[in-house]
């Protein structure tokens, strides 16, 4: 597993440079019981193909409004509108995809679904009921996760 | 191909309800590009591939999931991680059979991705996605599917 989410960190932070943003800073590296994410911003992006599952991207709104500013050039500041939303739908798709070219390059390929965002306080979320890996990052206005609960399908 | 899709996933939904709670829902409604949700309740994602990218999106009343819950398991006591179990479950055999169907009768094959359920007060937006929303009455609270596909009709 450590090379993909390795993998994953990596199409983040070459995403978020194209953009000027500074590269995020990986604190922690957690296991978890269930696919999930405590985070009131999340985008989920389906994979299938050598692997299946899903990945989380998880934000605080502060993060997800830094974002949404540089994916728009400053002309949407958050996400309280279906613009600002598309833009980050966007931004994690870019992610997703860079991801999916990186993990084909490793001889894992995979097809993607299109993100679906999900945004509440105190939300209860499970993604896949398989054991998943979580790096907490910190971004400069706060912190991100991104959980993979991702595994190889049989041959 | 969005009405074909959402065609199997009512035949989907009224055998699963048939099926686990002896009730056939009525379709209320059926709304066009409905791509927001805005509710307190328990969604479940599931997403697609393969001739066209998607997700099904299915809402429930935790009422209503509650009623589904205690058939499924024949008990009383149900926690809140059940209840989420329940919803991942349901939409699993919905759109596991929705996409058979679909698959079936149609040369554009799907494949889908396993579930993700979120519950709370919820904003749930996709987008870039041609949806219909299926608005049914239920024995116990609210229920809706919304089915959506990248790239036009």
């Amino acid at each position: 597993m450590a090379p993909v989410y390795s993998v994953f960190i990596s199409s983040i932070n070459e995403v978020l440079t194209q953009l000027g943003l500074k590269e995020l800073e990986p604190l922690k590296l957690e296991e978890r019981n269930t696919n999930c994410c405590n985070m009131p911003v999340n985008a989920v992006i389906g994979f299938e193909g050598d692997m299946k599952g899903n990945v989380v991207l998880g934000m605080e709104n502060e993060v997800a409004g830094q974002m949404v500013r540089a994916m728009t050039m400053g002309i949407v500041n958050n996400i309280c509108d279906n613009l600002g939303i598309s833009a980050l739908g966007e931004l994690c798709n870019m992610i997703a995809g860079t991801a999916s070219i990186k993990l084909s390059n490793i001889g894992i390929n995979t097809l993607l679904t299109p993100p679906t965002i999900i945004i509440g306080e105190d939300l209860r979320i499970i993604v896949s009921r398989i054991k998943s890996k979580t790096v907490i990052m910190k971004a400069e206005c706060g912190v991100m996760e991104l959980d993979i609960g991702l595994w190889n399908k049989p041959a | 191909m969005i009405d074909k899709l959402s065609r199997c996933f009512i035949r989907a939904i009224d055998d699963i309800f048939l099926g686990f709670i002896e009730f056939i829902p009525e379709v209320q409604d059926i709304r066009e590009n409905t791509d927001e949700i805005n509710e307190e309740g328990t969604v479940s994602v599931v997403g697609f591939v393969g001739g066209r990218r998607g997700r099904a999106i299915l809402y429930y009343d935790n009422e209503l999931l509650m009623f589904f819950a205690k058939n499924m398991l024949g008990q009383e006591e149900i926690d809140e991680e059940i209840l989420l179990e329940t919803a991942a479950e349901l939409n699993n055999i919905i759109s596991g059979n929705a996409v058979t169907y679909f698959n079936d009768d149609s040369e554009t094959k799907l494949r889908l991705i396993p579930p993700s359920v979120f519950s709370g007060r919820l904003k749930v937006v996709s987008p870039k996605i041609t949806s219909k929303q299926i608005i049914y009455k239920t024995i116990a609270g609210k229920f809706f599917a919304n089915i959506g596909l990248e790239g036009g009709k």
